[in-house]
């Protein structure tokens, strides 16, 4: 079973692995060359309780490769990203366990005892170069991920996001300690807030009015609701219906004056409930009551903050 | 994509290399790539012999500020802020001193409220660190033997200030002091209004969401990883803190310390404790009698008042400037 999904991992991550500079060792090697540095160091008399625990670590690694086939160390790697950590199979999960103690080990203690030694640093250097390898691959993943969520955060927050009102704005600060609103580990959370009142909608179609051009007037509408963002990756390349895909959509509640459709200060009138929908910059609106309408509008506002 | 970190080459071990890299983090402003290069110059200049030889990246990062001004339509509304603020302070201090408060005030909004706007500045930070990390272990020095020093002025202190603690408390990053060897060689702060960060947002209460490292009840405090074996690292070897005896940001009022805005980060080990450096810093650039007593001469004979320049306690051009001959020992490896 294990075997199979590591098949399955592996074959998920052979285009991505290809493109990238595959590292030329292995688990074997890198445990190898971790005693190698640790008989150098005499790390047993400097430290001989992390020594034990360290060449306990390295020697499972290297069992771990003989029993699945030697598996070079960046597939682990691959592995280590948030989304696919839950699909490690139990031993990579290990191995990995296994080869971040070795390199915290290799980073600190090994490399003091080295220095007490007297090692040149060149040859230090040159002992670790798995270990190198191995930082290299995860600190480019690492630098990917950083470039992911700040492209998210472009996505939401820099040109041509939608923008938000006063009341908005002091919505998403209140909501911003909530899970799907604010931050996490991805970057931006994939919702936020709607609250406005929009002038800039058009009636286009009343079921009080049966002449079609008669009921083509200005419309406003009070709509609260939540956006939806999907980001995308800063190098996707999007095809054809990815580019119709647009990046947010907004529904909601929607609220129209039930006399007149263009202004609505929501005093003593009575109004019609409906809902909204905006995918990208055009939005969609049907309100219901003794009569329905049906407006459309085009994400913009006539007058700057009114909200 | 609107942010790209820098990359350069650093040169081998075999072309007299020492791993060493400078990061500049700029403060309040409207700055753009390129904004700082008049800095590079200067630098380079302070570090002798190996001026050459050490990269130093720029991180700019005020691209951000600009999404969440624009993004929250609250131009207007800081604007009134700003004249508020200074029209209230007026009377008691002078403008260009609450031109300065204003300015700070105003800029911290951002990462101080809104969690978004920190964590984007930090992703592109950390995006910078990641990169000039990879550029060292591309010339052959792996994290633990570069030596990367971070020069940072005005709210950059404060951003590299949660930067640095973001290193040990967010593992993704593989910045980690002791889980990956990144340990900042010299983090050299100038005119740090961290501590009066500290003092204002820790008055706005539960109002600043949580997660800001200089709002941590145990006070300011370099950030501390432990090795496998249980032994204390810090994540900067050498904590410089320069602040000018005329620069309220830095958190001097006309030559006297403010302890509320003043950065003071204690000694626990295994810190050692901050290296506290205060530029005495003139007004009027005057340098000396012979030169003023030219000024008055001039202005006698034109019978007008003389123009006498003013020194701008803030500016960072100056800072650097005033420690030039010092930069070649912190940053440079004997």
């Amino acid at each position: 079973m294990d075997l199979r999904r590591i098949i399955l991992l592996v074959s998920v991550l052979g285009c991505a692995l290809s493109q990238a500079a595959s590292s030329p060792f292995t688990l074997t090697q890198l445990a190898d060359s971790s005693l190698a540095a640790d008989s150098l160091a005499g790390f047993e008399a400097v430290k001989p309780e992390l020594h034990a625990k360290f060449r306990s670590a390295a020697l499972s690694l290297k069992k771990m490769e003989a029993r699945q086939d030697g598996i070079d160390f960046t597939d682990i790697l691959k592995a280590t990203s948030p989304q696919a950590f839950a699909e490690i199979p139990a031993d990579l999960g290990k191995a990995m366990r296994e080869m971040e103690f070795i390199k915290r080990v290799t980073l600190n203690e090994l490399k003091d005892a080295l220095v007490e030694k007297g090692v040149p640093a060149e040859r230090i250097i040159s002992l670790r170069e798995p270990i190198s390898a191995y930082q290299m691959a995860q600190l480019k993943n690492a630098y990917d991920e950083s470039r992911n969520r700040l492209f998210r955060y472009e996505q939401r927050y820099g040109p041509g996001a939608p923008r938000l009102n006063i009341a908005e704005a002091g919505l998403a600060y209140l909501l911003q300690g909530l899970y799907p609103f604010g931050p996490n580990r991805k970057g931006p959370g994939p919702l936020e807030p709607v609250a406005r009142y929009s002038t800039s909608w058009v009636l286009t179609y009343s079921e009080e009015l049966e002449d079609i051009p008669r009921a083509f007037t200005v419309g406003a509408l009070y709509e609260f609701g939540l956006r939806w963002y999907w980001y995308s990756a800063p190098d996707a390349r999007p095809g054809f219906w990815g580019l119709l895909k647009p990046n947010f959509l907004s529904a909601g509640y929607a609220m129209a004056a039930s006399n007149r459709p263009w202004f609505f200060l929501g005093n003593d009138e009575s109004f019609d409930p409906g809902f909204f929908v905006d995918v990208g910059l055009i939005k969609v609106a049907m309100t219901f009551g003794d009569y329905s309408r049906v407006f459309v509008g085009k994400q913009f506002q006539f007058i700057p903050y009114l909200f | 994509m609107g942010f790209t970190a820098q990359t350069q080459p650093w040169l081998k071990r075999n072309q007299g290399g020492k791993g060493e890299a400078v990061l500049l983090v700029h403060g309040i402003g409207n700055a753009k790539p390129g904004s700082y290069d008049f800095l590079i110059p200067k630098i380079r200049a302070g570090l002798g012999p190996n001026a050459d030889k050490i990269p130093i990246y720029i991180l700019y990062y005020d691209f951000i500020n600009d999404w969440f001004r624009e993004k929250t339509q609250l131009e207007k509304t800081l604007g009134d802020c700003e004249d508020w603020i200074q029209h209230r302070l007026a009377g008691e201090y002078g403008d260009a001193f609450n031109q300065v408060v204003a300015e700070v005030l105003a800029d911290v909004i951002w990462p101080v409220l809104s969690l978004a706007a920190r964590d984007a500045v930090q992703q592109a930070f950390a995006q910078q660190l990641q990169r000039m990390v990879m550029d060292g272990m591309a010339a052959g020095f792996p994290p633990d033997f570069q030596n990367i020093s971070i020069l940072c002025h005005s709210l950059g202190c404060l951003h590299t200030y949660e930067m640095l603690h973001r290193c040990v408390n967010d593992a993704s990053l593989h910045l980690h002091p002791t889980d990956d060897g990144v340990r900042f060689a010299n983090v050299i702060y100038m005119a740090s209004p961290v501590q009066l960060i500290r003092s204002v947002a820790g008055g706005l209460g539960p109002l600043v969401p949580q997660g800001l490292a200089c709002l941590e009840p145990g006070g300011l405090a370099c950030p501390v990883a432990q090795t496998p074996g249980g032994d204390p690292r810090t994540g900067v070897k050498n904590w410089v803190a320069i602040a000018g005896a005329l620069d309220p940001v830095g958190g001097y009022f006309f030559r006297r310390r403010l302890p509320w805005a003043y950065m003071d980060v204690p000694e626990k080990l295994p810190f050692g404790g901050q290296k506290s450096l205060i530029d005495a810093q003139d007004w009027l650039s005057v340098q000396s009698e012979a030169e003023l007593r030219l000024l008055l001469s001039q202005a006698l004979a034109q019978r007008k008042a003389g123009e006498v320049p003013l020194n701008d306690p803030h500016s960072w051009g100056d800072y650097i400037v005033r420690h030039q001959n010092q930069l070649e020992a912190w940053i440079c490896v004997g």
